[in-house]
This record gives C-alpha cells, sequence and structure tokens, in this order.
C-alpha cells in the first residue's frame, strides 16, 4: 500500500470521518463561536481584507478562542497598516492564499494548545493507527488464513487394508462371524417373540423389554447368569440352537486373521423383520472423500467379544455333556479370536483382545477348579498352546494410533512439503466439531463460544502450534508409551507426567481463544493402555503357569513345590513380575490347592495374603499404586514429579493394602463344589 | 528580491528572533523591519510571519501580550524568552559558520583567511 493510500485511508478514518465530524458539531454546539466574527463586524475592515479574514478563520477550524485571537491580531495588523497609509488593496495584496494561511495557523495554533490536548490527540493518533494496524493485520490474516486448504494426500484407510494383502479369503474369519451374527439375530428374535407371548408372571408383573434391549441384554450378560435363573435356560436354549453356527465359529477363530474390509462407507439393510446385515462398502479411492481414518466402523469388536461369551458359555454345557472335545474346541476358538483381535495393531481391538484372553482363561480356570479331573494333559498342552500364541500378540504397537493422527494433520492442516502448514478453515471446523466430540475428554462446559473460536481462527495462524509442532508433540507421546513399554512399569512415572501435561494444556485451553491442540484431543489414555498391556502379559503368563503346574500334576500325580520344578520342561522359566522386578511370579501350595501370586501393590511379599481381594483386583485392575506419583505444576506451568529429601519420587497413595496380587487361587474352600 | 520558501523558513525564525532581541515588537512593526532592514529580502506577509510567531511561541522561544498602544488600540508585543536568546545565539554561531563555509567555497565573497 503506497504512502499517499494510507494517508488517505488514515485523513478518512480519523480526521474526516463522517462520525468524528458529527461528534466534533455535537461537541461545539452552543459554544460562543461568533466571537471572531463579531470582532471583525466591529472592526469594520475594508472589504477585500475583511473578507480574505473571515474566510481564512472560517477555514481554519479552530477553537473559537484560538479564531478570536487570530481575528484580533489580524484586526490590529491591518489597523497598523491602514494607519501607515496602506490602502485596502494593498493589504490583501500581501495577505497570501487564505486556504493556505488557515492550514499554516491551523498547524502552529495547534502547537500552542496545552499538554492535556496534544497528549489526548497523540493518543487518539496512536489508536488510530494501532486500529489500522489491527485491522490491516487481521485482514491479511483472514486472507492468508481462509486461502488454506488441506493437501489430503495420503489413503491411510487403504494403508490400514493393506495389512491384510497376502491373506486369501479362506484365511479371514469375518465373513463367517458375519453371518453367524444373521443366524444369531434370528435366534433372539425368536426368542423375543416367546419372551413377549408369555404371560406377565413369567416376569414378576415388570414391563416387557423392548426388542432391542432384550437383544442387547441377552448378548452381553451371558456368562452372567447362574442355574437357576429363568435367563439361564433361556440361554441354554439359545447356545444350543445356536451350535451349528459355533462349530463353523470355532473353525474361523482358527484362521490367521480376522480380515474386516477397514471403511468408512456401510450400509444396513434390513433383510429380514428384525434381521439387519451390516454390509461395508469399499471405501472411496480418493481420501479427499473419505471420512477420517479414526471413524473407520469396527463391528468386529462387539461381535467377537460376543461370540467370546457364547463360546465361554458353551464350553461349560460341553462340560456338563461331557463332551470334552468340544470344550477344548471352545477355549481354543476364544484364544484365537483374542490372538486376531491383538494382531490387528488398533489399540481399541488389541484391549478386546487381551478381555477375551482374560475371559477365557478366567472361564478355563474355573473348570479346573470345579472338576480338577476332567482335563487331559494333551487338552491342557493344546490350550496352553493357543493361549501362549494368542500372548505373544500382546504387544500394544500403537502404530494405528500414529496412522489416524497422521491422518487427522493432513485433514486439518495445509502442508508446505516439508511436513509443516498451518490450520485450514475445515480443519478448524473438524478439529471443534468432530474430534472434540470423539475425544476422552469430551467438551467442556467453560468453552469459549464456538463464533469467537471462528473469529480468532486467522490468529491461529500465528498464535497456534504448527502442524509439525503437533506432529511431534503426538508422536513423542507414543514413543513415551514405547519406551515404558521396553522400559517396564517403573516409568509409568512418563506417561503420567504427559497426561498431566495434557490435562492442563487442556483446562486451559478450554477458556483459551485459541481452542484445543489436535495433539492434546487425539492422545488416547495411554498411561491406562500401556499398564493394561503389563497386566495383560502379567496374567497371560500367569495363566500359562497354572496350565504348567496342572500339567506337572497330572505327570507326577502331586503339585510341584516350586515353580522351579516346571523349568525348562513345563515352562521355558519362571515367568517375571514387571511391576515388581526382581521378584519372578511367587507360588504357595497348601493342602487345599495352589496359588500364584505377585508382590502386588505395596511390592513386597506377604505369602500371598490378600487384605481385601476386591480392593486389590481393583487396584490391579485400575493403575498400579506402586508407579502412580506425585505431580506439581512449576512457576512455568509445566509439571513435574514431586521428590522427597532423598530424591525418591513420592508415591499419590503411599498407604497402599499391605497385600499381594493373587492371579490364580486353586485353594478348594469347603463351600466350593469341588469339595462336595 | 525574494528568498524561496526553504530558505526563508530557516532564515526567517532567526531573524525574527534577532529583531525581537532588541526590543519588543507587534506584528505589523515586525513585518515593516524585516522588508526595510533587508531591502525586501526577508520581507514577509500575514500567511508567513504569524504562523511562525505561533511556532515559536509554541518553543517558549518568544512570548507575547496585549497591551494598549498609544494610540490606544490594543496591539499584541512580542518579546524574546531566555530560551529565545540562548536559541539565537546557537543561531548565529551556526549562521557565522554556514557564512564562512559559502565563502570559503566562493559562494559569497568575504576576506580571505
Amino acid at each position: 500500500m503506497s504512502g499517499s493510500t494510507l494517508s488517505k485511508a488514515w485523513r478518512w478514518s480519523v480526521v474526516r470521518s463522517p462520525l468524528l465530524n458529527l461528534w466534533r458539531r455535537v461537541r461545539y454546539m452552543g459554544y460562543p463561536n461568533h466571537a471572531a466574527f463579531d470582532l471583525l463586524d466591529e472592526a469594520a475592515l475594508p472589504d477585500e481584507v475583511d473578507a480574505l479574514i473571515r474566510t481564512t478563520l472560517k477555514r481554519s477550524k479552530l477553537w473559537a478562542n484560538e479564531r478570536a485571537e487570530i481575528a484580533r491580531e489580524l484586526i490590529a495588523h491591518t489597523q497598523d497598516a491602514i494607519e501607515a497609509g496602506r490602502s485596502g488593496e494593498e493589504i490583501a495584496s500581501t495577505f497570501g492564499d487564505p486556504k493556505r494561511i488557515a492550514k499554516l495557523m491551523r498547524r502552529s495554533m495547534k502547537r500552542k494548545r496545552p499538554l492535556y490536548w496534544r497528549a489526548y490527540r497523540n493518543m487518539k493518533r496512536a489508536t488510530g493507527v494501532l486500529i489500522l494496524v489491527l485491522i490491516v493485520g487481521y485482514s491479511s490474516l483472514a486472507v492468508r488464513f481462509y486461502m488454506g486448504k488441506p493437501a489430503i494426500k495420503r489413503n491411510y484407510i487403504a494403508e490400514l487394508n493393506a495389512r491384510n494383502d497376502g491373506y486369501s479369503e479362506d484365511e479371514k474369519a469375518w465373513g463367517v462371524y458375519q453371518e453367524a451374527d444373521i443366524a444369531w439375530q434370528r435366534l433372539v428374535l425368536e426368542q423375543w417373540y416367546q419372551y413377549r407371548a408369555q404371560e406377565d408372571g413369567g416376569e414378576q408383573g415388570q414391563a416387557k423389554l423392548s426388542r432391542n434391549t432384550f437383544l442387547n441384554q441377552i448378548s452381553s450378560s451371558i456368562n452372567e447368569y447362574q442355574p437357576g435363573d429363568p435367563e439361564y435356560l433361556r440361554t441354554v436354549g439359545l447356545v444350543r440352537d445356536f451350535a451349528p453356527e459355533l462349530v463353523k465359529i470355532r473353525e474361523a477363530a482358527q484362521r490367521p486373521i480376522v480380515g474386516i474390509l477397514y471403511t468408512d462407507r456401510n450400509e444396513s439393510m434390513e433383510i429380514e423383520d428384525g434381521v439387519f446385515e451390516l454390509k461395508l462398502l469399499e471405501p472411496n479411492g480418493d481420501p479427499r472423500a473419505q471420512d477420517l481414518l479414526i471413524s473407520v466402523l469396527l463391528p468386529d469388536l462387539q461381535i467377537t467379544r460376543r461370540y467370546a461369551n457364547l463360546l465361554s458359555f458353551d464350553a461349560k454345557l460341553a462340560i456338563e455333556d461331557g463332551d470334552m472335545q468340544r470344550a477344548t474346541e471352545n477355549y481354543l476358538a476364544i484364544a484365537g479370536i483374542a490372538r486376531q483381535n491383538l494382531s490387528q495393531g488398533l489399540m481399541i481391538s488389541e484391549l478386546t483382545g487381551m478381555s477375551i484372553l482374560d475371559l477365557g482363561a478366567s472361564s478355563f480356570r474355573q473348570s479346573i477348579l470345579e472338576q480338577p479331573d476332567i482335563w487331559s494333559s494333551d487338552q491342557l498342552v493344546s490350550i496352553a498352546h493357543a493361549y501362549a500364541q494368542a500372548g505373544r500378540e500382546i504387544n500394544l504397537d500403537l502404530s494405528f494410533e500414529r496412522m489416524a493422527f497422521d491422518d487427522v494433520l493432513q485433514r486439518l492442516y495445509t502442508d508446505d512439503g516439508a511436513g509443516n502448514g498451518r490450520l485450514t478453515p475445515q480443519g478448524s471446523v473438524l478439529l471443534s466439531s468432530k474430534l472434540m466430540s470423539m475425544t476422552i475428554r469430551g467438551q467442556s462446559e467453560d468453552q469459549v463460544d464456538d463464533r469467537i473460536q471462528r473469529a480468532m481462527d486467522p490468529l491461529k495462524i500465528i498464535g497456534a502450534e504448527s502442524r509439525e509442532q503437533q506432529r511431534r508433540r503426538y508422536h513423542s507421546a507414543m514413543d513415551a508409551a514405547q519406551r515404558v513399554i521396553r522400559e517396564g512399569p517403573k516409568s509409568l512415572w512418563r506417561l503420567q507426567l504427559i497426561e498431566s501435561q495434557i490435562e492442563g494444556r487442556y483446562a486451559r485451553a478450554d477458556e483459551s481463544l485459541f481452542g484445543h491442540s489436535p495433539a492434546d484431543v487425539m492422545t488416547p489414555a495411554i498411561r491406562s493402555a500401556v499398564n493394561r498391556y503389563f497386566q495383560g502379559r502379567l496374567t497371560n503368563s500367569a495363566f500359562l503357569t497354572m496350565l504348567a503346574i496342572e500339567i506337572y500334576q497330572r505327570d507326577h500325580g502331586q503339585l510341584p513345590e516350586s515353580l522351579d520344578q516346571l523349568v525348562p520342561k513345563y515352562l521355558p522359566s519362571v515367568p517375571q513380575d514387571p511391576f515388581n522386578p526382581g521378584f519372578p511370579l511367587q507360588y504357595v501350595v497348601d493342602e487345599t490347592g495352589y496359588m500364584v501370586y505377585t508382590a502386588g501393590g505395596d511390592g513386597d511379599l506377604d505369602g500371598g495374603v490378600q487384605i481385601d481381594p476386591e480392593v486389590d483386583r481393583r487396584n490391579f485392575r485400575s493403575l498400579s499404586r506402586r508407579f502412580s506419583f506425585e505431580i506439581e505444576l512449576g512457576e512455568d506451568g509445566v509439571p513435574s514429579i514431586v521428590r522427597d529429601g532423598n530424591g525418591r519420587p513420592i508415591l499419590l497413595e503411599p498407604d497402599a493394602p499391605d497385600s499381594d496380587w493373587v492371579l490364580i487361587d486353586m485353594r478348594r474352600t469347603p463351600e466350593s463344589p469341588a469339595a462336595d | 528580491m525574494k528568498l524561496e520558501r526553504e530558505l526563508m523558513r530557516g532564515a526567517g525564525p532567526t531573524a525574527v528572533l534577532k529583531l525581537l532581541s532588541r526590543h519588543e515588537m507587534y506584528g505589523y512593526e515586525l513585518v515593516e523591519a524585516l522588508a526595510k532592514q533587508t531591502q525586501g529580502v526577508l520581507a514577509m506577509g500575514q500567511s508567513t510571519l504569524y504562523p511562525m510567531l505561533y511556532n515559536l511561541e509554541a518553543k517558549e522561544l518568544i512570548e507575547a501580550n496585549w497591551r494598549s498602544a498609544d494610540n490606544g488600540r490594543d496591539r499584541k508585543y512580542y518579546c524574546l524568552t531566555g530560551k529565545g536568546k540562548k536559541k539565537l545565539k546557537a543561531d548565529m554561531e551556526a549562521w557565522e559558520k554556514l557564512n564562512e563555509a559559502m565563502v570559503s567555497i566562493g559562494v559569497l565573497k568575504g576576506a580571505p583567511a
């Protein structure tokens, strides 16, 4: 913009602004503005001079007292000139151009004005300049911001699907699982019609459940029903009717992968009344037309979890039937389904896989506790192999989470070709609407109004972190998680620190005009996930140890005196407890049975004593107390671990219950069914 | 001969300060004195003189007051302030040096050094 254009803009906005002029008129209304002209009237100067002075005064636009001062002086000057013999014409000829003299008079008189006026004028000018700079600055940022477009180049959904390349359809389980799901829906629907047709007496006068509630309840609560419950008998009927499908599921569970098509497109078709088929459609080949990678559909999680429950239930029925072959295959299938989920590389699939693996192990352990002699050594060995194979897939590689975040970045930011870029309008909307609603932290009620955030968007070009900074922040959190996986639970504090940093930034961002950063929104609950990873491996080790003990017992007719006796024939080595480095898994045996346990939350051995098994189970499932420390915020807002006088981190809950974590309890109490 | 505006802008205030250093004067008196004493070289009309006087007043180099003259009319008399005297002294030294410089390069005639 040239200097003269700027000058014009300035004059218009501050000096000649119609609004400001109107304000000036209002301000001086009623002021004795005619004083100067009264003086001129009184002086009766020659007309030509009088006219020049009046024009000058009018054009000067000075205050009334200033104009009066000038009028008085020019009148005196003219009268002196007349006294000296000058004519009116002569005086007028030396007067000069009234427009120019008015300008010079105005400029010089203003210099004489009081300090407060000059300070006010300078402040006004400075404010005007500031406003102008802000308007120009904001406008240029707005132009730059609204011209930004995300460069969506990588097809991450295709890259995710490429993981299943090389597997034939016969090696993928999804087709079988989906067909079985339709059969399951039909069976449950039939049950529901029967249930609805029943007289109210069956449900003790309670209102009948809707079809969907009925279906969900049956699917999720199968293993909670006990013999004698009305639902138990109904479930037995359902599972027996489902037997042909379970045969297929058991076969499919041994295939290498689930092999679901990862896609953002689907069609739910009602193929008959109340029975739906979810058709997963090929994702669009153009990543720009795709949804976020993190939005891919994962119907396999719910379905496989249900099958694990059904297989576990059917295993109990098979034992009742004396069909140990079927029971074994059911447990092998649960391990297979867990393995398939664990090997998918998505954190949510891995967590589901660990949960399924725990379900199978727990159910199998219970079967031995109830009927010690029903399993042969060969069956135990095959179970051990399947659970060891699945356990090896517990690795939490976080590759999907990294891809999902990089996909988000390419949809939020521009791309300068070197991995950096700035937030785009589409990206800003995506971040504050869809991504915020998907986050585990959710949307705060204190959040700044969305319209204000939109108005602040252009400022994010300079005020918010860049694409590269976001990428670094997210991936360094993932790197930290993998470092903790390598180093063990003793390093969990690193993730505690990262999460408290995120929580701090998140809380501040709720009230910030710049909103939340994508890395903070997208970072999953990594500490909890990594803790779950350690627990998953530990419970799997404990289960394999139990199987080794059981096989040993069948081979030797008695329980081993120590776990060392299992090495190397039944176990390659005694498993270590990652939560208590230096302490391998512990084993205690007495006349009622045996226990496999660890040193627990307090880190010392108490011979397998549990103060409160319920509390211990909860502690074990949530976060390890031994590795949760006090965090304090520094003056710069950066959190750090609080340490005692000896430099040791201070535990968040130093008074953790003094008990061990019992992972496998094979003691038979007088009440247990085996003692009957 | 009249000076160009830029030259007048430099010389005018010093000339006015010099005239006022002798005794206080009113506007018309200053116009007359400048025209006569400089043979019209530094002659200036109201459009130049009064803005210049107001500027000097704003800089506190001169001060003014209204008084009745012998003819009974009011006139605004200007006189030099202490600050104005110092400024005049500095300006005169500067003009001396300028004069010497102009002589040395032959723009002005003067006695050889």
